[in-house]
């Protein structure tokens, strides 16, 4: 009788939690064990990120490659985010949008030329890791925690408006629970080369502006010498 | 969900059915009435999505805390994809009707405030995004218009 019972038990028990391990869970209702159509990328169409569920604790060392500070329209940019092997499970969701929350064009590299480190197991005949989907008009890069090691998005700002970036990787230690898990955001505006008045300096070269600036400065302080 | 009825109307009756009854003289404050069934079925979907973390309202040392399946659970031993428990979804209706509370009337209820736009009438918010955007940005948000008639006593 005992052993009928416990039976029943194990077979009413609910699934394993998985952490939302596939994109698509998020668009299902939390009631129901999935996000309750929010997909946390941090950019401005859900600024919310992983780390309002998932645990801080062991910030996972994900590396930034690309990113510009500054975009042009009809530029390309390869943005590359790479994560170590761990023995953690990586998972990402990324999405860049404008103002509006229009995405870019955004792509991932072709099946064959993605690197073992694109692919789950960081197999190079491995099924890539990464997919873009769609979610109404918003257009999220997600990696799921297969064992890949890196994505790399291409985008192409259309216009000449600003973008932002919203990205969010978890480094799940697999209990399975939000508990124990690093977390990495990343969340940047990136300002448009034509609408920027900043003179920030623009892959490390001075801008036009801040030269001419130094100029200035430097034609004063000579002529105060002078004198 | 249907057949946790019963359990979360006791449980929600015992926890806001002894406040009348307390002498309490002048500080007595008379909870809003709002409908727990409208609560299950439309009210509290959007609050466990939209507010249940763990490192927001899914905290039971917040005022206002939320509770239930995909987000921080009652009992943290409970697994993160077990239905909704009888006991959460008491503590979650009686600790969203508490926020109804408000000197000014329902309509400017913490509960309806707090997660609103400061340009459409919220009162900040300290969880809003990191882009400084509130939860709602308007009213014509509909998952702020089912807040708001539950609230206010209607359904939508």
């Amino acid at each position: 009788m005992k052993a009928a019972i416990a039976l029943a038990l194990i077979a009413a028990a609910p699934p394993a939690a998985h952490a939302y391990s596939e994109l698509e869970r998020f668009g299902e209702p939390a009631v129901d064990g999935g996000g309750g159509g929010r997909y946390f990328t941090g950019a401005p169409t859900d600024g919310y990120s992983c780390h309002v569920c998932h645990d801080d604790v062991a910030a996972p060392p994900v590396t930034v490659t690309g990113l510009p500070d500054h975009v042009e329209p009809g530029a390309t940019y390869d943005l590359t985010l790479a994560w170590p092997e761990d023995g953690r499970k990586y998972a990402l969701a990324l999405e860049l949008v404008d103002a509006d929350g229009n995405p870019p064009a955004t792509a991932l590299p072709a099946l064959a030329d993605q690197p073992p480190e694109m692919r789950c197991a960081g197999d190079r005949t491995g099924a890539s890791a990464a997919q873009i989907v769609s979610v109404g008009a918003r257009r999220i890069v997600y990696v799921e925690p297969c064992g890949a090691h890196q994505v790399t998005v291409r985008f192409t700002p259309p216009s000449d408006e600003d973008l932002f970036i919203g990205a969010g990787v978890v480094a799940a230690d697999g209990f399975e629970t939000s508990d124990g898990d690093g977390t990495f955001e990343l969340r940047r505006k990136l300002t448009s080369s034509v609408t920027s008045t900043t003179g920030c300096a623009i892959n490390g070269q001075p801008s036009s502006g801040l030269a001419l600036a130094l100029a200035v400065l430097g034609l004063t302080l000579f002529r105060k010498r002078r004198d | 969900m249907k057949s946790y009825t019963s359990s979360f109307v006791l449980g929600a009756v015992c926890a806001l059915g002894a406040a009348p009854a307390c002498d309490l003289g002048e500080d007595i404050v008379e909870v809003p009435e709002a409908d727990p069934i409208v609560f299950r079925d439309q009210v509290y979907p959007i609050l466990l999505s939209d507010c249940g973390f763990t490192g927001c309202h899914g905290n039971p040392d917040r005022f206002f805390a939320v509770f239930g399946t995909a987000r921080a659970r009652l009992d943290p031993a409970t697994d993160l994809d077990a239905p909704v428990t009888p006991e959460e979804l008491a503590v979650s209706y009686t600790r969203a009707r508490s926020m109804l509370i408000s000197p000014d009337g329902v309509q400017r209820a913490p509960l309806l405030r707090k997660p609103l736009a400061l340009d459409d009438g919220g009162v900040g918010h300290k969880g809003s995004d990191p882009w400084g955007q509130a939860l709602y940005r308007s009213k014509d948000d509909p998952r702020f218009q089912i807040l708001a008639a539950w609230a206010l006593g209607g359904s939508q």
